[in-house]
């Protein structure tokens, strides 16, 4: 990707601003909408869409089938060449001069309106945000946003460019401008063509999900249809596509339905109640072998409903011209590894930071990062420097040693230049400081050698060689709650690998942890984490990495110590101290919601009396080592949402912050200058445990 | 000067043509079970976007047209799927509060439909109405799907008998029946296209309305 256009997109503060703003607004709307179904619709759809996932070949043959027997000419397209020969001969044979299409990605993935503009037909994108980005030359920037990236004044001075008329830069205006301006192209287009939202194997209709009515003129108007639609958007029955159809308004745009949900059969229901010629085409071009990939086929459930775009921090910033291909954003790095090769899809899967926030949006529940990490592998595209990050550890325990030494490397300016040049570590980068010494010692041997235990402590890089203040006070309140505590000794928790795609040392590192772990959960221990990434890791990312009995055992034993606490531990009574009257900001880290439901430790510090507030943003920018690198690929985007979330968390008047991240602890500090704390020192302060080992550096 | 008042009827035919769809309810009676879903889904369909309307008796069904038809710009109206007496005392409501309707009747669409585009009123039947979701169907019908979309302003009518309470509720008429095309409508057109902004009316009606009666409509 060309550092120029990123650095030109970085630089236009408005257009970022926007973009985080519009993207922000979705998620909310879309999350309240997914919050209110019944839960027994999105289980439906999941289940709707492993049975496509895993049934595609068969799906596909009884799609054929069932659309025939209604009458409906059905064209399989191996490829994407294959799609575009049949749809231009088709339209030569009958004379077609003019097709109006609504809006379809499929079509994009093919370059449809190429093929049909160089045979010499004209093709009018009918959606309006289509129809603006066709006439700007571009291609859509967000699959159901396509011109998102626009202001108003820039479509105001489009339509004067292109169509030579002046209106007014307001969205009304310029609607009103766009439906008088398009119905001739309505009225007179001689072949119509839609893309897909579902189409029903059981009897072969295609469904199409619609707001503006472009979709329903589309199919209604001209006397030739065609439809054009990925073939994993086939479900198996009706049951199975109401399931869709009741999610993904929802989770695109926080509605209950679309204005239009339009279902064409052969019969389509067009202006002279005349039974149209109607083409069915079905596009492969690359997801029955996607179906084969164990990493790549979860992507095939894909309802296309943007929520992954909209809450991705990268996207928000960057926008989809940049983060994407044809497909944008989280969902469109595993579509170009589908639609075009794993190559392609790595030069935008560096961009993704790992925060996991695609796969807490997404209403099917794929694993975005972890197929992106795999992607990431697969390329072999991964620099020293990345290589050299996986190491984090070990630079964590040396400085442990050395904590002067390491200390005052970090803040010298002549070393942090040194750092910039051979780790990629920015210059600009606040880094946490070292303590000297590790948890374990700290601890003492009855806590390393125990082999029982209700409650095993899995303490992670930074609490066991940075602030180890963190793991004992973990200790002591969860023996103040009554559990008795193990803290063996555990490898870090291996995200910067999963993260850099480097699976084979993920793997490695998930093995120890898992053989390590997996004699106390035998026992009945619950393993406990204060670190998000930490749990984030041991209860999602191993089971799907090794697969193995032992790796799901130890997974579903994983808690974050805060939501323990919040659901079974029972603080005493105490009276509450300078804390408590002081206003703290919660910030909710990315990995900590997969984990639970809602955001336990806020609740719970409610619960203890402390004043807390929240704005869910979303994620802050930092994702482990990555917002620390130098450059494009780190710090530079890193920064561009550390500050705007800086902003949100100032104005609420926030004294303080508190969350479990070490890493998004390093950034809120850097960018708000507000002191953050671990909230496990706000619960052991309600305790009346002493924290000794806490000191102005840490959190 | 040669002034008289002429009027529009523009009614599309294809529903009797066809034959009447059977609808979504077993019972032509309508008991109170229905009615509450009647209300049910007004309510959803207000906060689609809806104007909404409950009529009890046909007498009332021209006072809310009037009453409609007052605030919209009315020049031509195309009628789907009703009965000759609901035809009649739609188009009487309408002449009562718009006297500039020009009369022109025509055996078959014009191949030009901008006349029935701005300042144009859709009036259709609607095949069922979904409670959860607001949404109206429409079923097999070529005259209502064209009444509910080409015209500036559209009513859909339908019996408070004939909503059912979701989507799956449909599932056997999609199998029993071999449909042609179908739409459910959940609001007037609108987009979000431009800064995200919400504008109610693009390619569709840019305003709709739906009355459900607590009468039936066919007779
Ligand atoms: S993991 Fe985060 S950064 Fe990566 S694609 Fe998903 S949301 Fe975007
Ligand atoms: S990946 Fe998930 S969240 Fe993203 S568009 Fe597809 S279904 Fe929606």
């Amino acid at each position: 990707m060309n550092r120029g256009k990123i650095l030109q997109v970085l630089s236009n503060a408005r257009e970022i601003d926007t973009r985080w703003r519009s993207m922000l607004s979705m998620t909310e709307k879309s999350r309240g909408a997914i919050l209110s179904l019944p839960p027994q619709y999105l289980q439906g759809l999941l289940a709707a869409r492993q049975k496509t996932q895993e049934n595609l070949a068969t799906l596909l043959e009884k799609t054929v089938d069932s659309a025939r027997r209604r009458g409906c000419q059905v064209f399989v397209a191996e490829t994407a060449e294959e799609a575009l020969r049949y749809i231009v001969e088709l339209a030569k044979r009958r004379g077609v001069k003019r097709v109006i299409k609504s809006k379809s990605m499929t079509t994009e993935e093919l370059d449809l309106n190429h093929a049909l503009s160089s045979a010499g037909i004209e093709v009018v994108e009918t959606d309006l945000g289509e129809r603006i980005v066709q006439l700007a030359g571009q291609r859509p920037s967000h699959i159901i946003a396509p011109a998102v990236h626009l202001s108003r004044e820039d479509v105001a001075r489009l339509v004067k460019e292109r169509r030579n008329i002046a209106v007014d830069p307001s969205p009304e205006a310029i609607t009103r401008f766009f439906r008088k301006d398009l119905w001739q192209s309505f009225q007179e287009a001689d072949m119509g063509i839609t893309g897909a939202n579902i189409v029903v194997a059981e009897d072969g209709h295609v469904v199409i999900v619609t707001n503006e009515g472009n979709g329903r003129l589309v199919t209604t108007m001209p006397r030739i249809l065609v439809s054009v639609a990925g073939i994993e958007k086939i479900v198996e029955s009706w049951e199975e596509a109401f399931h869709v159809l009741r999610v993904l308004p929802a989770s695109a745009v926080g509605r209950d339905a679309t204005s239009y949900i339009t279902v064409i059969g052969p019969r389509a229901m067009s202006r002279h109640g005349q039974v149209p010629e109607y083409h069915l085409v079905l596009v492969n071009n690359g997801r029955l072998r996607a179906g084969s990939e164990v990493w790549l086929k979860e992507a095939l459930r894909c309802i296309r409903c943007a929520a992954c775009l909209d809450i991705c921090p990268t996207f928000r910033v960057l926008g989809g011209h940049i983060f994407g291909d044809i497909y944008t954003g989280p969902m469109g790095v595993l579509w170009t590894a589908i639609t075009r090769d794993v190559k392609a899809a790595s030069e935008i899967a560096k961009y993704c930071v790992s925060c996991s926030l695609c796969l807490s949006a997404c209403p099917v529940q794929i694993d975005i990062p972890l197929a992106i990490s795999r992607i990431k592998d697969a390329s072999g595209n991964q620099t020293t420097r990345e290589r050299m990050l996986t190491m984090y550890e070990r630079y964590a325990a040396l400085g442990s040693s050395f904590p002067r030494l390491f200390n005052w490397l970090q803040g010298s300016r002549i070393t942090r230049r040194l750092l910039e040049s051979i780790l990629g570590i920015d210059r600009r980068r606040m880094m946490h400081r070292f303590k000297g010494g590790n948890l374990y010692k700290a601890l003492g041997e009855r806590y390393l050698e125990a082999q029982e235990a209700d409650v095993v402590y899995f303490p992670d890089t930074y609490a066991t060689f940075m602030d180890w203040g963190i793991g004992l006070l973990a200790v002591r309140v969860l023996e103040a709650n009554g559990y008795s505590v193990a803290v063996p000794k555990t490898a870090g928790s291996g995200m910067p690998s999963i993260q850099y795609g480097f699976h084979s040392k993920a793997r490695q590192i998930a093995e120890k942890n898992v053989r390590m772990l997996k004699s106390f959960v035998e026992k009945g221990s619950k393993i406990v984490c204060t670190e998000p990434t930490a749990a984030y890791c041991l209860s999602e990312a191993y089971p799907k990495i090794l697969g193995s009995e032992d790796s799901k055992k130890v997974a579903e034993a994983t808690t974050e110590l805060v939501a323990l606490l919040a659901t079974e531990g029972k603080p005493a009574q105490r009276p509450m101290s300078h804390s408590a009257n002081s206003a703290i900001f919660y910030h909710h880290p990315c990995h900590s919601r997969l984990l639970a439901k809602g955001r336990p430790s806020e609740e719970l510090l409610k619960r203890l009396g402390y004043s807390v507030s929240t704005i869910d943003y979303g994620c802050c920018g930092i994702a482990g080592t990555w917002g620390m690198r130098v450059g494009v690929e780190g710090y530079l985007i890193s920064s561009e949402i550390g500050r705007r979330v800086a902003d949100l968390i100032l104005a609420t008047g926030a004294k303080e912050i508190a969350t479990e991240s070490s890493v998004c602890a390093q950034q809120l500090r850097q960018f708000t200058g507000l002191k953050v704390r671990h909230t496990i020192r706000y619960i052991a302060e309600y305790l009346g445990i002493q924290d000794r080992d806490s000191d102005a550096l840490n959190f | 000067m040669f002034m008289q008042r002429v009027y529009i009827l523009y009614i599309v035919m294809a529903a009797w043509l066809k034959g009447e769809a059977p609808r979504a309810s077993a019972t032509r009676g309508i008991d109170s079970a229905a009615k509450n879903l009647g209300y049910e889904f007004l309510e959803k369909c207000r906060k689609n976007g809806f104007k909404t309307a409950y009529v009890e008796r046909p007498e009332a069904l021209a006072s809310v047209f009037s009453e409609w038809a007052a605030h919209w710009s009315i020049k031509s109206l195309m009628i789907a799927g009703l009965s000759g007496f609901l035809k009649e005392t739609i188009f009487n409501a309408l002449i009562s509060v718009k006297k500039e309707i020009t009369c022109l009747e025509l055996p078959d669409l014009p191949s030009d439909l901008t006349l029935f585009r701005a300042s144009s009123l859709g009036v259709f039947r609607v095949y069922a109405g979904v409670a959860e979701t607001g949404g109206l169907i429409v079923l097999d019908d070529w005259g209502s799907n064209l009444a509910s979309l080409i015209p500036e302003y559209t009513v859909g009518l339908l019996e408070a008998g004939e909503v059912v309470s979701d989507y799956w509720a449909l599932t056997s008429v999609l199998r029993q029946r071999d449909i042609g095309g179908m739409v459910i409508i959940s609001g007037p057109s609108s987009t979000s296209d431009i800064e995200l902004t919400h504008v109610i009316g693009v390619h569709g009606p840019v305003e709709a309305g739906v009355i459900v009666t607590g009468f039936e409509l066919d007779e």
